[in-house]
């Protein structure tokens, strides 16, 4: 080694790797490897095979003792081989790599072993992989169970794990060898959210003599865990710094711009926010009006709320008032709103509210009437909701076509649109000061169909036919999956408050 | 040397996962160990009716029909068990080729352990055959073991050129597979080691296979030692045929398996 450095652990020098794309090519160059090693004097000057590409590219990094460095990047960025090449598993094509040490690596990859073997056997085959000799796993094996707590478990066989469950195990076995290095590929992303604070704690305690890389799409692990940080793109490292919030919101820029040069201009909106909301007339009550209500409705947007307000439009025809409160604004069937009492024929109301402000316009009768609201997956409601304002859009720019530049400038992208304080938890927002518990009924769109069924047997209502609801996730195939864990980090109020209404659900709460 | 050296430090994987292979494979299956026995004797069964039918001529066998079927095929499980546990054991570990670096032979001893085992119980069962069939057992049956070990590497050895082949193309292995299961009629396992065939004749003589099975073979029968001196010549063949394939293996090995996909 040229520098001495006993700190140092892996010693990576233009690091490249290539890959076939096709099948039936990489069998024939397969065939070829079986029979001749190529040599390669410079991989910038070399022209590949046909469907071969970098999947590694001119990387060189240093590993030193004492370092958390967080590994980000794009899929197929070329993380996951970086790591198998800095372990060992693979080959590289081109560069020099000098480890030092023992490189543990735990990759987010089915174990590859026999269903039937009991969670003891996994743990000293792992750990035998790992290149631990029988005398340290006796040592080491009860405290590898306690620490994936699995005592009750450990002489099951492993095919009856949960996936969480396996990845306990493994993270535990891989922590109790004796690494100098620990390499985590996305390994804990299936963990729940308790053993994660665990390991992570764990990990901060490692970190402190040895080295770790902690590769994962979840920001928030990454910012805990890391003093480091390294991100790729296409294979290149593109950013390596020990500012760790800085090389995420490089990221993110990163990825910004990359998705502005897909994205189509109607995709893409602008909010403002520093724009002040135009001046109002205050109409909301003085006193809580008077009314007679049985069924309040209240109408999350993006959720299902408006063909939900056909089926009653059916049910109850005049009887059905719609209510909407806005920017300090009370609307009874769109209007403007002044009088003391809802009409005397209303019996249901419909429409956008937050229940705070719903609270302050209604007067408490003596019957409470019963509440129905529609939840959604959080992601896919910011999404749609980031869909429909973009559509929305491109309708009002077309009508004004002399202000479209202007506007094109100042549009969001949907990540921005989804930081935006706006756009964040907006379905606790709305439920804001009542509890699941207290609703009658609580639906799900993309349970709309049964829900109202379930609904209609409750209600005595008789549905003719169910008005469409789009409840499709097909958007989610164009957006990066780090954007999606990002908006659902974004919105860990409005998961909890979902995952809270499945759980009543199970326990048919409604 | 390297290669041996690195294996030995992880020897204690390839004991633990022999050991979990081998209790493994009994532990769901409702007949248990007794399939190893179960297996050979329908073996026996099937050509003991097709000769008991006169289909075939297997020539002088010297003992009982039975017993010589159920003794050579169980030499000749030997051999297949081998090829097809070895030559399979890269692309049915992928994943754990994927994500832990240890020395890839361990997997190929591991499945060739495995497979020697197996075929050992059908071998003890058909000596108790011969017993039964009033064969004499001769002194030399000592010498037995030893003289499989051949056998043995030739199988282990061409099972591993093969382990790479597949991990490469995966449709050729359906090809060699069938290749390896036809071998069997071109060498004495069913029939004597001189059928009347002239063709067949000359084939079974520059089959190396003749001599790796039929040496062994006769130590446990009265007719005296099988062609010691081919026997000898083909065992130094083989064990320098392994010592190459061996070092083959550890060189290109590395740019083989990240072929698999895992």
């Amino acid at each position: 080694m040229k520098e001495a450095n006993p700190d140092i652990i892996v010693q990576a020098e233009r690091l490249y790797k290539r890959f076939c794309r096709d099948m039936k090519w990489s069998m024939w160059y397969g065939l070829q490897d079986l029979l001749r090693k190529e040599t390669i004097p410079d991989p910038e000057l070399l022209k590949l095979r046909k469907h071969e590409f970098w999947a590694v590219r001119d990387v060189s990094l240093h590993i030193r003792r004492g370092q958390a460095i967080g590994l980000i990047g794009r899929n197929g960025s070329g993380k996951t081989t970086l790591m198998r090449l800095i372990s060992g598993i693979i080959p590289a094509s081109f560069g020099t790599l000098e480890q030092k040490g023992r490189i543990t690596p735990i990759f987010r990859l089915r174990s590859g072993m026999h269903p039937h073997y009991t969670g003891r056997d996994y743990i000293y085959i792992q750990a035998a992989m790992h290149g631990m000799n029988k005398k340290e796993i006796d040592e080491k094996a009860e405290e590898v169970i306690r620490f994936a707590e699995l005592e009750d478990f450990i002489d099951a066989p492993i095919g009856t794990y949960s996936s969480g469950m396996k990845a306990r195990l493994g993270y535990s076995i891989a922590i109790a060898s004796d690494f100098d290095l620990l390499i985590i590929d996305e390994a804990l992303a299936v963990g729940d959210t308790e053993f994660r604070a665990k390991c992570l704690a764990n990990l901060k305690e490692i970190s402190q003599q040895k080295a770790i890389v902690f590769v994962s799409h979840n920001m928030e692990m990454v910012r805990e865990v890391s003093n480091a940080i390294v991100v790729m793109d296409k294979g290149k490292k593109i950013l390596e710094s020990s500012d760790v919030d800085a090389g995420i919101d490089y990221y993110y820029r990163h990825l910004a711009q990359a998705g502005e040069k897909k994205a189509k201009p109607r995709t893409r909106i602008f909010i403002d926010k520093a724009a002040p909301l135009p001046p109002v007339a205050h109409n909301l009550p003085q006193q809580p009006l008077r009314h007679q209500l049985e069924l309040i409705s209240l109408h999350i947007p993006k959720t299902g709320g408006t063909s939900f307000r056909k089926i009653l439009e059916k049910q109850y025809g005049p009887a059905l008032t719609r209510l909407d409160i806005r920017n300090g604004k009370l609307l009874v069937d769109d209007k403007l709103f002044w009088g003391t009492a809802l009409p005397a024929q209303s019996k249901v109301i419909h429409g956008h509210f937050m229940y705070p402000a719903l609270r302050q316009c209604l007067a408490e009768g003596k019957e409470k009437p019963k509440m129905i609201t529609w939840l959604r997956h959080p992601v896919d409601r910011v999404i749609s909701n980031y869909f429909y304002l973009a559509g929305r859009m491109a309708e009002e720019l077309n009508e004004e076509e002399k202000g479209l530049n202007i506007l094109m400038k100042m549009q969001k992208s949907l990540l921005e649109y989804a930081e935006s304080d706006f756009a964040r938890n907006r379905m606790s927002k709305f439920l804001e000061g009542t509890a699941p518990e207290d609703f009658f009924f609580i639906g799900l769109t993309e349970e709309f169909e049964s829900d109202v069924k379930k609904l209609a047997a409750l209600l005595g209502w008789k549905i003719q036919e169910l008005p469409h609801v789009n409840k499709s996730r097909d958007y989610r195939e164009g957006i990066d999956s780090e954007i999606l864990e990002r908006i659902a980090a974004l919105n860990e109020k409005d998961m909890l408050l979902y995952e809270k209404v499945i759980a009543l659900r199970k326990k048919s709460k409604y | 040397m390297k290669s041996l050296k690195d294996i030995y430090s992880y020897r204690y994987l390839l004991r633990k996962l022999t050991l979990t292979s081998l209790t493994i494979q009994f532990k769901k299956s409702f007949l248990g160990i007794s399939w190893l026995v179960i297996q050979p004797l329908i073996t026996i069964v099937a050509w003991v009716l097709l000769h008991g039918a006169g289909l075939f001529d297997p020539g002088d066998t010297g003992i009982p029909y039975p017993a010589y079927v159920l003794l050579s095929t169980s030499i000749w499980a030997l051999f297949a068990n081998l090829y097809a546990l070895v030559s399979n054991a890269l692309v049915m570990n992928s994943q754990l080729l994927m994500q832990h670096n240890f020395p890839r032979e361990i997997l190929l001893l591991e499945r060739g352990a495995v497979a020697v085992f197996n075929a050992f119980i059908p071998i003890l069962l058909s000596l108790g055959v011969l017993l039964i069939y009033g064969v004499s057992i001769r002194w030399t049956i000592v010498f037995f073991p030893l003289a499989l070990l051949p056998l043995i590497l030739f199988a282990f050895s061409i099972a591993v050129l093969f382990a790479l082949v597949k991990a490469v193309a995966n449709d050729l292995n359906n090809f060699f597979d069938k290749a390896i299961v036809l071998l069997m009629y071109v060498t004495p396992v069913v029939y004597a080691s001189d059928p009347g065939s002239p063709l067949l004749r000359s084939i079974i003589r520059w089959n190396p296979l003749t001599y790796l099975l039929g040496f062994p073979r006769s130590l446990l029968l009265d007719s005296g030692p099988y062609a010691p001196l081919e026997f000898f010549w083909v065992s130094a063949g083989v064990l320098f045929f392994t010592v190459i394939v061996w070092r083959y293996f550890h060189h290109v090995q590395a740019r083989i398996i990240e072929r698999l996909i895992a």
